[in-house]
């Protein structure tokens, strides 16, 4: 198992090592010029051509990217050619909030979904099974800038009350910090228990048609035992495993949300960068998420070790 | 539509001439409300040659019995904007930012009417037109705050600041504003004299430019520069905490040089990207004022606040601009011709809800020009469309074109508005004979090709300046750095220079109108309409104005506001 994980974590290497070659090419194949943009309607072309030898821009791609890549690998991302500002210690103060919400959504979406999905497998065929699906549907189908801006303009006109938008760090105002989270994470949540609910029902369904299932009521098992801890832990895996996946899909999701609830997140610091043509920040930024995707691609690796007993004796 | 377009815009029009004179007395009184609790060297010293705007505006809500009474102290103001500042060093800014104009003052701070006095007692005198003497106030304190521990203000400060501006790092955006200083002398420790290498009459307007503000060296050499702070300036509020991307807060400086002033005690700005939340969050009544909101945003408001004070301001001015040496743009009657196919009213009733106003080349709250009512009849502003729509089918097949003109890369620029008001206008040109294709394009790739000339026809948006030089020279003349156009004409690059060299303010303007007419015919740019804004605020709250959009929430506008 040892060499399993160690083998997942070496191939990581080469993998972010590809993505940052290619965002770093992809950020500049983009139209626009980072100088021009950054000092306005009113510069010059020779103090744009000033700005850009200042930030580096007419040296070789190699160069800039080598530049680049050395210095992240010893922690130190460059400054925002934009702002200035250091871009680690900007990602510092902004990857916390992501996470944040990314945690947050990651238990809404299995607190919302597995019991839906639950609900639809044991209630099959019924009511309760095509309202649980309905609202899967729903949650899938409707586009999270929806949800978010609605959700911020009907209190507003129903109640004249509006959710709080002014963050606050978790460890200075856990309850104000809380209560700002509740509703993003919710409505990021909802793609990611619609998905939950259809994974869940349909690997329930496969699950307690199962011969041990009925032993296990045979035995005289409350139905709330089996369910739980006989058929739910057996259809963990695949949920396990599209979660991990919704986990990823979701930091796309987070621009969007960081961006109507007002948190200062990793998303809302890639927009700010992608606009301005800030390279050295987008490409930091997209490392960084790469890296945490990589990541959440070996945890939910590892995490089928420990649901799935077979697959430790196969490794 | 159109006609009720019109019916609308008579009547309003009609309002504003028969309420003219009460305008005026009105935006007077503005003014003196604004200043009642200034010294009243501010009323008696706007300057002769600024550049009027009150006109423009229009009250809903005004100040005048609470603030003869005398404002009462205390409470706090909110507001919020869409995204920090680039840098804290307002040197290196071209936007304008109420965070950070809160905390410093200026030599001449903007006002309903022009520039008036901020840290000068006085309207600068020229005592020959190469001479600018600025007399300073005595007694202007820095905020306490380390390394610069409250100390006196004096003119080294305002050399020192100008000098710093004057640099030729690209970043400082403020140096076109003073590049006509030869030499800056102190004279002594509150006179500053300013020798120009030439006349130029709108420095006076510049030295009130929002970035133009006044810092104390020993911050700046605290870390080198301001870009991180600290922000130690002699405004009305004092930077306490700044969180960016959450928010920046301020509270009242007790030793601001206005006596009396700033009457609220706490400041803040909160930054929310999205608009739609800053609105919600206002009708919520988490936020005290919201700036810049379109006429459709006061309604909203209007809907679950309906006693909410508003005032109207121009803001910018949407159009678009063909390059005149290459292409098929070069042609003037193809330039002619769009502009006769444009459709402004239609544009304004559409997008902004009639509530915009048709120009040529300046605002109208600039004295002298041509106002919405002078353009009305005109070739491209005729009531009736399709005399125009006729007359540049002619031109475009005088030009060869009688079969109809592709135009295959109409860029949008994917910014604001401009994308709404460019597809209206594609297809307003192609009932006229063109057969437009729309190119959308970042803001990052089009300021690029704009330096470049690189395009034939571009759809932007330009804000508001202080002074019609900024307009002129920058966009207008052969020299001038965003002259996106590549208008090379002698006879315009002379007007504009001479411009610059007339103090007297009605004589300058007599230029400004004679380029408004000449542009109608060079047509570099096709206007499209400058847009309006509010300024609306909580009931409550008092002494807000609007001026031309945010610019004029800097610190001096902010010190007079107050919460009843």
């Amino acid at each position: 198992m040892t060499t399993y994980v160690y083998q997942r974590v070496l191939l990581m290497i080469p993998t972010v090592l590809i993505a940052s070659v290619l965002v770093f090419l992809l950020v500049r194949v983009l139209p626009g010029d980072l100088a021009a943009a950054a000092l306005g309607e009113s510069a010059s072309q020779e103090q744009v051509e000033a700005y850009r030898e200042r930030l580096g821009l007419n040296d070789s791609l190699p160069v800039q990217f080598f530049d680049w890549i050395s210095g992240v690998l010893v922690f130190d991302f460059g400054e925002s050619s934009v702002t200035g500002l250091s871009i680690g210690a900007t990602l510092q103060n902004t990857l916390p909030v992501t996470i944040e919400l990314a945690v947050f959504s990651m238990v809404a979406g299995l607190v919302i979904g597995v019991p839906l999905g639950m609900l639809g497998a044991i209630y099959r065929g019924t009511f309760v099974d095509v309202l649980s699906q309905g609202v899967a549907i729903l949650g899938l189908s409707v586009p999270l800038f929806v949800v978010g801006l609605l959700a911020i303009l009907l209190p507003v006109i129903w109640w004249e009350w509006s959710p709080p938008v002014t963050y606050h760090p978790i460890w200075e105002d856990p309850i104000a910090n809380l209560g700002q989270f509740v509703l993003p994470s919710t409505i990021l949540s909802l793609r990611l228990a619609g998905v939950n609910a259809r994974m869940t029902r349909s690997a329930m369904l496969e699950v307690m048609g199962s011969d041990y299932i009925r032993t296990a009521h045979a035995k005289g098992l409350s139905p709330v035992r089996v369910w739980s801890r006989h058929a739910l832990r057996n259809a963990l895996v695949p949920i396990v495993t599209i979660s991990g996946i919704q986990l990823v899909t979701l930091l796309g999701g987070v621009v969007i949300i960081e961006q109507i609830f007002g948190l200062p997140g990793l998303g809302r610091f890639l927009l700010d960068s992608v606009g301005p043509r800030d390279y050295v920040a987008v490409q930091s930024i997209v490392l960084v998420m790469a890296v945490a995707a990589a990541l959440i691609n070996i945890a939910v690796d590892m995490s089928y070790l420990v649901l799935d007993p077979r697959l430790r004796v196969s490794r | 539509m159109r006609q009720n377009y019109w019916t609308t815009r008579v009547s309003r029009r009609r309002f504003v001439r028969a309420t003219g004179v009460g305008s005026v007395g009105a935006a007077a009184l503005a003014i003196g409300v604004a200043c009642g609790d200034d010294d009243d060297d501010d009323e008696q010293a706007t300057s002769p040659t600024s550049s009027g705007s009150p006109a423009a505006t229009q009250g809903t809500t005004t100040a005048t019995e609470s603030a003869v009474a005398g404002p009462p102290r205390g409470g706090s103001i909110s507001t919020a904007a869409s995204q920090d500042p680039v840098s804290l060093d307002l040197h290196h800014e071209q936007n304008v930012w109420h965070q950070l104009g809160v905390v410093y003052s200026k030599v001449l701070k903007q006002v309903k009417g022009g520039v008036a006095p901020d840290l000068a007692t006085n309207m600068p005198e020229t005592p020959d037109d190469r001479t600018i003497v600025v007399k300073l106030r005595e007694g202007v304190r820095f905020h306490d705050i380390e390394p610069v521990n409250g100390r006196e203000l004096t003119a080294e400060d305002v050399k020192y600041s100008y000098e710093r501006i004057a640099t030729d790092q690209p970043e400082y955006q403020s140096r076109r504003f003073i590049t006509s200083i030869e030499s800056i002398e102190a004279t002594d420790a509150h006179t500053l004299t300013l020798t120009l290498k030439e006349p130029f009459a709108p420095l006076v307007n510049y030295l009130g430019y929002p970035t133009m503000v006044i810092v104390a060296r020993e911050a700046v050499e605290l870390t080198g520069d301001l870009r991180q702070g600290p922000l130690i300036g002699t405004g009305p509020f004092q930077s306490t905490n700044i969180q960016p991307g959450v928010r920046y807060d301020a509270t009242r400086f007790a030793n601001y040089f206005e006596e009396g002033k700033p009457y609220l005690d706490e400041f803040s700005v909160r930054v929310i990207p999205e608009r739609g939340t800053v609105v919600a969050q206002f009708r919520s009544g988490d936020l005290s004022y919201l700036p810049d909101a379109t006429p459709d945003e006061l309604d909203q408001v209007r809907s679950s606040v309906p006693d909410v004070g508003s005032e109207r301001g121009l803001r910018n001015r949407l159009r678009t601009a063909m390059n005149t040496q290459s292409g098929i743009f070069a042609d003037p009657r193809i330039r002619q011709a769009v502009h006769l196919a444009t459709d402004r009213p239609e544009m304004i009733d559409l997008m902004w809800g009639g509530e915009g106003e048709m120009y040529s080349v300046l605002p109208s709250f600039y004295p002298g020009v041509l106002t919405e009512q002078d353009l009305i009849g005109r070739p491209g502003f005729r009531e009736n469309k399709d005399e125009d729509i006729a007359e540049a089918r002619a031109l475009l097949e005088a030009a060869g074109y009688g079969d109809g003109l592709d135009v295959p890369n109409y860029l949008s620029l994917q910014l604001s508005v401009v994308p709404d008001a460019v597809t209206i206008h594609a297809e307003q040109l192609n009932r006229a004979g063109f057969n437009v294709t729309l190119q959308p394009i970042a803001y990052a790739d089009w300021t690029e090709r704009m330096l470049a000339h690189d395009f034939e026809i571009a759809g932007g948006v330009t804000s508001m300046r202080l002074d019609p030089d900024d307009h002129l020279f920058t966009e207008y003349h052969s020299a001038g750095p965003r002259n996106d156009p590549d208008l090379q004409d002698p006879q315009v690059d002379e007007l504009i220079a001479q411009q610059r060299r007339i103090f007297d303010e009605s004589e300058r303007s007599n230029i400004w109108r004679e380029l408004d007419e000449m542009m109608l015919d060079v047509v570099p740019y096709v206007p499209f309409f400058v847009t309006s804004l509010n300024v609306i605020w909580q009931p409550g709250i008092q002494g807000l104005t609007a001026d031309g959009g945010r610019m004029n929430y800097f610190g001096h506008v902010l010190a007079d506001v107050y919460a009843e």
